[in-house]
């Protein structure tokens, strides 16, 4: 009896691992697709959807959502409009969101299923209109009336209208206070972008990565446009010998000065007045942050939003641009403390200048509605403009953020070691040290790095492969030998002085 | 109860062969021994038995039944292993338990016949303790039981016995027999150890290399050894080599040695004449004798006599040749160091062998 | 061809269970980097003329393919390249050397010796797992800024001059690098190796005590090597985090390591092949230390113990000295890695923390402000969710894998082994760029089920399985290394009693395993709910987000960003402890074993 039972199982057991496996591998697959299935939560239905890429901020998002549907319900025929923003993530900044977007175009190029870029200053759009990666879209005439198209020759929309700047941001020097005057430079107070390079904030200065992050890019261009190539290098190789380190993301130069890390630095200026706005809600007394418009030095860049080629709501899409420009939808939302006036954000202040002049007008919007209390438009208050050549700054954006990169980032450690040893052996405030002028060389002339750009472009990444191995090895190869020569220096000065 | 048989069954690991053409046949509630130096392959072909081997060529079969195929679950063998493996993480009634708990019996049922089978092993009142804590023979009754539980066609035992003492090895021989006794059980047992195998077995099988060398009993092997190997491995012996002069017909042979002209059993029915050949004569058959015979008689130089008790072991030279021979204590007066004696050997106790 | 059939068939139920789950690695593993690797050695190249201006085909610049072996040459031409490389390697060697030194001494006394507050103490050196790397590092900058409460402490003992604070996040680079590798990684080796001196038969020890030897000798020549397996599943581990890690460097901003120059290559916008390049370098590193690892252990035979130990016999009571001296030595440790968690406790809590070593004004508006925002609870059931998922996954998986690659050696397992390592060779942003592009165009016969795996519609079953998929070594390895130690004969023993392979599997191997699979589930659980960059990258939308999300988010936010990240940091580190807590409860007696030794 036993035996034949053991044949018929034998039968369906199989070999030696046969049943077993089977059973673990099934456990495996059910397990999988259980979990899948329970994770998959309802889509809910019935929304309309718009997808946007971004790479503004969590607070900012909240506002414009809430905003947009409140202003569009506003709007006859929407009145039961239900929109659903749906907030594309992929964890990087503006640069990380382009390669995305390249990637999903290179396979699908009618449309990626995204409606919108929003947010990345500029130049981004500029590529992507070059691409054809953009829809254009024209603003209504009234608004269009409201809205000047340039401001000290930046444009603030494009001219065939694929892309509009809907809010202005600027560059300011960052400061605090409390660490500058701890550290007993209570008399050094800003006035320049240059000031960054005073030997006595060595290793108190934030810097960021014009390879990661583009405002920091845009810092670093404009002193180039503003002092000239050479003169501009300079500067930058001695910002960039004081920097205590460079940020991967734009606002963590802001958060340096905030938490005391370091005395100044070159931000944006709606994270530098967002950050004012907390201290003074939180603390009183004298404040300790304060932003600094450079006299003369000042730039107003327009950050836009663009309809992306193929978007799958493309009428909704448009409409979120029109909320965007319109004076009682984004504009008012960037400048306005929270729930003063129809329009205004709900629960935080994003501190961003509009770009429809109408919201400086001191009338119908008092300074005590406005979380910015700076008029752009106005000279007497930001200064004279710079004529900022976004062209210019867009055709030099690979060989200014690769110099940079090669000569000041990755050789930081070289650099600010020969600078500390220059500062060391010298004696007393000596105009002209022949190391400090040795060290501080511009990399290459203007024209040099124009030929070079040329194989620093994307397509060409052996080139630039070359290019920057031969820059790294110059820029070691410098700061090494001025280190030495300083330390020299020192040393016999020791000698000598006894 | 359960016969077994072994059809021409092979199997190899890589290139080498470890089991080569092996055909047995086990009697029902036989206690059958195999037997062999390390290496030999008798604890694969027991793992095959079991199932966790499949043999290369040939087949296996339980009453009959081909085993190819059959998983060692359902092959209803009880193996008892050489470390006994104990599961660590269950108390001594788990480890019995199991093989119940497997075969689905309710829990009355199974705590009713461990109770027996820790009796049947001498191990009641250690129920509810961990393997860990019980000597190397409570272990080994543990193993026992767990086997012996599930009531299994066939008990197979790996070297059982040899991680304990001799006086426990003993004992635990004692053990086993018993257990056969009682149960009756065809039971396949695996060990390197000849008087283990000769004092329990029913029959046994000596294997070398890979193949059976000869099966039989205790008894037929030891002293009807088939190969110069088999006599040498299941106790001392005396090998004296020579050329076959006469094969006679009665079965017993004339051989010329170096010592003197030798007559014997052959150990095949292939002897030819002046083929060379190896007498074996056991230490306990060389026996002292006054007169010089035809043949069977050796004059040898006794070097050392050894006192074992019951026993003496006679260490003698003859013609350059070492010889030994055993014998009772009690009478053993005989035996005088540096002194030259004759020995003589019945022609049953000399064995002739081919190789 | 009947027979053919049959025989196929035959293979497929033999080898099922490595078939599947070389499918399942195949799918959610290899083939995302595949979809990355060729880009190595792989790129377009824009066609310039003379002038060096691109060639204008049909409107687009023209464009050939380029197949080069350039970008492995140029990690060892390039100075600054292979600096990085160099530190790279220092950072894991040297982390490997101090986490084992510190490990070791650990493990032996909380395995072999008794005192008093053990079970206390040994939760506490786990203390470092549950730190969330994004809110750890807003701890350590207010801790070590140049006016943060270390430097203030300095000060007003008078050692550190005020107007020349030490900025210690911009100084220390390359030690400060190693040291809190060290600080974070050493409770991953002390799991192992303590796992592996709890399955050591202490009758092995006694031997060489008997034969006089002493406590050092034993421990050099007996335990050490018979703790090898598990010591080096924890070496390797330790050593491929520090070699690939990327949150530790960024903290102190240390971009000289190979690391954080995958990361800026692959944020670079160009389709450069650099980054790859040294991706793939990374994992060859990685894959050569796993198999070096693995022949040493290989060389000195396999160690399998035919019973353990009962630990209660093993463990003897410490004298007073040597418990003082316990308690020194895991004092200070613990502090020192106890630093990051108590920062960010305290950020927390601040009103106001402005140039004084600690906040002056406290409150709870952070965590008011937390628990207004939705985001703070689904994040919280989305970790768990997604966290418990991969870890039971994980288990499943880890224990198959173990079980076949140690019981069935052969070339199958040989390949399962090596695939169970390489998540560790394979920086997290890597794969989840590839989760991120290689599924969502996907179809099979018109069906498009690649749109069910879009990260953009659901990341829930990606963000799973790139858990999963990351966390399996750890699991895999700690179960390997205890099923070494199981004797097959017990499993024998089961079958050979009529129990299916199933049924040894529940009642043998599991309960026998369970101590090193708790230890690897632990692992896993823990990092799952840490988990920064596969999150960044594929929780695209809010609903999905996990608790790091959430915490970079918050961080992110200029006003409060860094206090609200501190307590939505802390929420998550509570949480953390309360389901290690839980666990331990539900696990009772075995979870104790596992920390107790």
């Amino acid at each position: 009896m036993l035996t034949s039972r053991l044949r018929f199982d034998s039968g369906c057991g199989g070999g030696a691992t046969g049943g077993f496996a089977l059973r673990l591998g099934c456990a495996l697959l059910a397990a999988s697709v259980m979990l899948a299935f329970l994770g998959c939560r309802a889509e809910s239905g019935g929304q309309a959807r718009l997808v946007i890429l971004s790479p503004h901020r969590e607070e900012i998002r909240q506002e414009v959502a809430a905003g947009f549907q409140d202003w569009l319900r506003r709007k006859p025929g929407y009145e039961n409009a239900a929109v659903r923003i749906e907030w594309r993530e992929i964890g990087g900044g503006t640069s990380q969101m382009l390669r995305y977007l390249d990637t999903l175009y290179r396979t699908t190029p009618e449309g990626v299923g995204i409606d919108l870029l929003f947010g990345g200053g500029t130049d981004p759009y500029l590529t992507l209109k070059e691409n054809n990666r953009l829809e254009a879209w024209h603003m209504p005439p009234e608004l269009k009336a409201k809205i000047p198209q340039q401001i000290s020759g930046v444009d603030l929309y494009d001219p065939d209208e694929y892309w509009h700047g809907v809010m202005l941001s600027s560059l300011v020097i960052f400061i605090n206070r409390e660490t500058r005057n701890r550290l007993g430079l209570s008399d050094w107070q800003p006035k320049h972008w240059r000031d960054l390079g005073d030997p006595r904030l060595q290793g108190h200065v934030t810097a960021g990565d014009p390879r990661m992050s583009g405002s920091v890019r845009l810092l670093y261009d404009l002193i180039l446009q503003i002092y000239g190539w050479d003169e501009g290098f300079r500067q930058l190789l001695r910002l960039g010998a004081n920097a205590r380190g460079f940020a991967r993301f734009s606002d963590t130069v802001t958060k340096d000065v905030v938490f005391g890390r370091a005395v100044a630095g070159g931000s944006l200026d709606s994270y530098a007045f967002s950050a004012i706005t907390r201290e003074q809600h939180r603390t009183e007394g004298e404040p300790i942050l304060e932003a600094v418009f450079p006299t003369g030095e000042t730039l107003l860049n327009p950050d836009s939003i663009g309809i992306l080629k193929g978007a799958p709501n493309r009428k909704l899409a448009e409409l979120f641009v029109e909320y965007n420009l319109s004076e009682e939808g984004g504009q008012r939302l960037w400048m306005l403390r929270p729930n003063t006036l129809p329009g205004s954000p709900k629960r935080y202040s994003i501190c961003r200048l509009a770009v429809m002049p109408a919201l400086y007008n001191a009338e119908a919007y008092p300074v005590a509605v406005r979380s910015v209390p700076i008029n752009p438009f106005d000279e007497s208050q930001v200064g004279r403009l710079v004529q900022f050549d976004n062209r210019l700054a867009d055709s030099r954006r690979y060989v200014m953020s690769d110099l940079f990169g090669c000569w000041i980032v990755d050789a930081h450690e070289e650099l600010s070691a020969a600078w500390k040893a220059v500062l060391r052996s010298r004696l007393a405030e000596s105009r002209n040290d022949p190391l400090e002028e040795r060290l501080f060389a511009p990399p290459c002339t203007e024209a040099e790095a124009k030929a070079a750009n040329v194989f620093l472009r994307p397509g060409r990444p052996a080139d630039r492969a070359r290019k920057l191995t031969e820059w790294s090895e110059q820029a070691r190869d410098r700061y090494r030998t001025i280190r030495q020569e300083a330390e020299a220096r020192g040393r016999s000065r020791q000698v000598a002085l006894p | 109860m359960a016969t077994i048989r072994f059809a021409s069954v092979v199997k190899s690991f890589g290139p080498t062969r470890v089991v080569d053409q092996v055909n047995l046949h086990i009697a029902s509630g036989e206690l059958f021994f195999l037997l062999g130096p390390s290496g030999c392959g008798k604890t694969t072909l027991l793992r095959m038995l079991a199932g966790f081997l499949e043999p290369d060529q040939g087949e296996i079969f339980i009453d009959d039944q081909p085993m190819r195929g059959v998983p060692p679950r359902l092959r209803n063998t009880a193996l008892v292993f050489q470390n006994y493996a104990l599961w660590p993480h269950r108390t001594v009634a788990g480890n019995v338990a199991y093989g119940l708990e497997v075969r689905k019996l309710t829990r009355r049922q199974i705590a009713e016949r461990v109770a027996q089978a820790l009796k049947l092993v001498r191990l009641e009142g250690l129920a509810d303790r961990r393997p860990t804590q019980l000597s190397g023979g409570q272990q080994q009754r543990v193993a026992l039981a767990r086997a012996l539980i599930v009531q299994p066609k066939v008990l197979l035992l790996d070297e059982p016995l040899s991680n304990l003492d001799a006086r426990l090895r003993l004992e635990m021989r004692e053990e086993i027999r018993r257990l056969h006794c009682e149960t009756g059980l065809t039971m396949v047992y695996v060990t390197h150890d000849q008087k283990e195998a000769m004092s329990l077995a029913d029959r046994l099988a000596v294997m070398h290399q890979g193949r059976i060398a000869q099966v039989g009993t205790p008894r037929e092997v030891y002293s009807r050894p088939a190969s110069r190997f088999v006599a040498d491995f299941m106790g001392d012996s005396n090998f004296i080599p020579g050329t076959v002069e006469d094969v006679r017909p009665d079965g017993t042979c004339l051989v010329a040695s170096r010592l003197g002209p030798m007559l014997g059993v052959g150990s095949s029915n292939h002897l030819k004449p002046k083929q060379a050949v190896t007498c074996s004569i056991r230490p306990e058959a060389l026996v002292p004798t006054s007169t010089r015979g035809q043949y069977n008689t050796l004059e040898a130089r006794v070097e050392q006599v050894e006192f074992l008790g019951e026993t003496v072991t006679v260490r003698l030279r003859a013609a350059e040749s070492p010889l030994q021979a055993v014998a009772l204590h009690r009478g053993s007066q005989s035996w005088l160091p540096q002194t030259t004696i004759l020995l003589s050997a019945q022609p049953e106790d000399v064995v002739i062998l081919t190789d | 061809m009947r027979a053919i059939v049959w025989r196929l068939y035959d293979n497929l139920k033999t080898h099922a269970l490595p078939l599947i789950i070389l499918a399942f690695l195949g799918f959610f593993l290899l083939y995302p980097i595949a979809y990355v690797i060729p880009s190595a050695t792989h790129y377009r190249e824009t066609v310039l003329d003379e002038s060096g201006k691109p060639v204008i085909q049909n409107g687009q610049p023209a464009t050939r393919d380029v197949w080069t072996g350039y970008f492995f040459w140029l990690l060892l031409s390039n100075k600054f390249l292979w600096q990085c490389f160099l530190n790279s390697v220092l950072i894991a060697v040297t982390t490997t050397v101090l986490t084992t030194l510190v490990s070791l001494p650990l493990a032996y006394w909380f395995t072999r010796l008794r005192f008093v507050g053990q079970s206390l103490l040994s939760g506490f050196l786990l203390v470092p797992l549950i730190l969330p790397p994004f809110v750890g590092a807003l701890g350590m900058e207010r801790l070590l800024n140049p006016y943060g409460t270390i430097n203030l402490l300095l000060m007003d003992l008078k050692l550190m001059d005020p107007h020349q604070p030490f900025d210690w996040l911009a100084e220390a680079g390359l030690l400060g690098v190693i040291i809190l590798e060290v600080l974070h990684l050493y409770p991953i080796m002390y799991l192992n190796v303590a796992a592996a001196l709890a399955n050591l038969d202490p009758s092995l020890e006694d031997a060489a005590r008997n034969l006089g030897a002493g406590e050092f000798r034993i421990f050099r020549t007996v335990t050490f090597p018979l703790m090898l397996p598990g010591y080096f599943a924890g070496a390797t581990i330790v050593f491929v985090w520090a070699f690939t890690d990327l949150g530790t460097p960024l903290v102190f901003n240390f971009s000289q390591v190979l690391s954080v120059q995958i990361f800026n290559q692959i944020s670079e916008a160009q389709t450069n092949p650099l980054g790859y390049a040294l991706v793939v370098t990374t994992m060859l590193v990685t894959l050569a230390v796993f198999y070096l690892s693995r022949s040493l252990v290989g060389t000195r035979g396999q160690y399998v113990m035919m019973s353990r130990g009962g630990v209660g016999s093993v463990a003897r009571p410490a004298g007073g000295l040597a418990t003082l001296g316990i308690y020194l030595f895991v004092g200070v440790l613990g502090l020192f890695s106890v630093l990051p968690h108590l920062g960010v406790i305290l950020m927390s809590f601040t009103g106001r923390w402005s140039f004084t070593p600690w906040p002056t004004e406290w409150t709870t508006d952070a965590y008011r402000l937390v628990l207004s925002e939705r985001l703070a609870y689904t994040s919280i059931v989305n970790s768990l969710w997604y966290s418990l998922g991969s870890t039971l996954l994980d288990l499943i998986l880890g224990f198959s894998i173990a079980y076949y690659v140690v019981r069935r050696p052969g070339r199958l397992s040989a390949l399962l082994d090596g695939l169970t390592m390489l998540p560790l060779a394979v920086p997290g942003l890597v794969l989840a760029f590839g989760y991120l592009t290689c599924y969502s165009r996907m179809s099979l016969f018109g069906w498009q089920f690649g749109k069910w795996l879009d990260p953009a519609t659901n990341p829930t079953l990606l963000l799973i399985m790139a858990y999963t998929v990351r966390r399996l070594p750890y699991v895999a390895r700690a179960a390997m290394a205890g099923m070494m130690q199981i004797a097959p004969a017990l499993e024998e023993a089961a079958e050979n009693l009529g129990a299916s392979r199933w049924r040894m599997l529940r009642t043998i191997t599991l309960p026998l395993l369970s101590a090193s699979l708790i230890a690897g589930g632990i692992l896993a659980f823990a990092f799952a709910m840490l988990e920064v960059s596969d999150s960044l990258m594929l929780a695209q939308q809010e609903r999905f987000m996990p608790i790091t999300r959430a915490i970079f988010g918050f961080w992110l936010r200029p006003d409060d960003g860094p206090y609200i990240a501190s307590a939505m940091g802390t929420i998550g580190m509570g949480i953390l402890v309360v389901s290690l807590l839980l666990a331990s409860a539900v696990l009772g007696r075995r979870m104790g074993e596992l920390f107790r030794a």
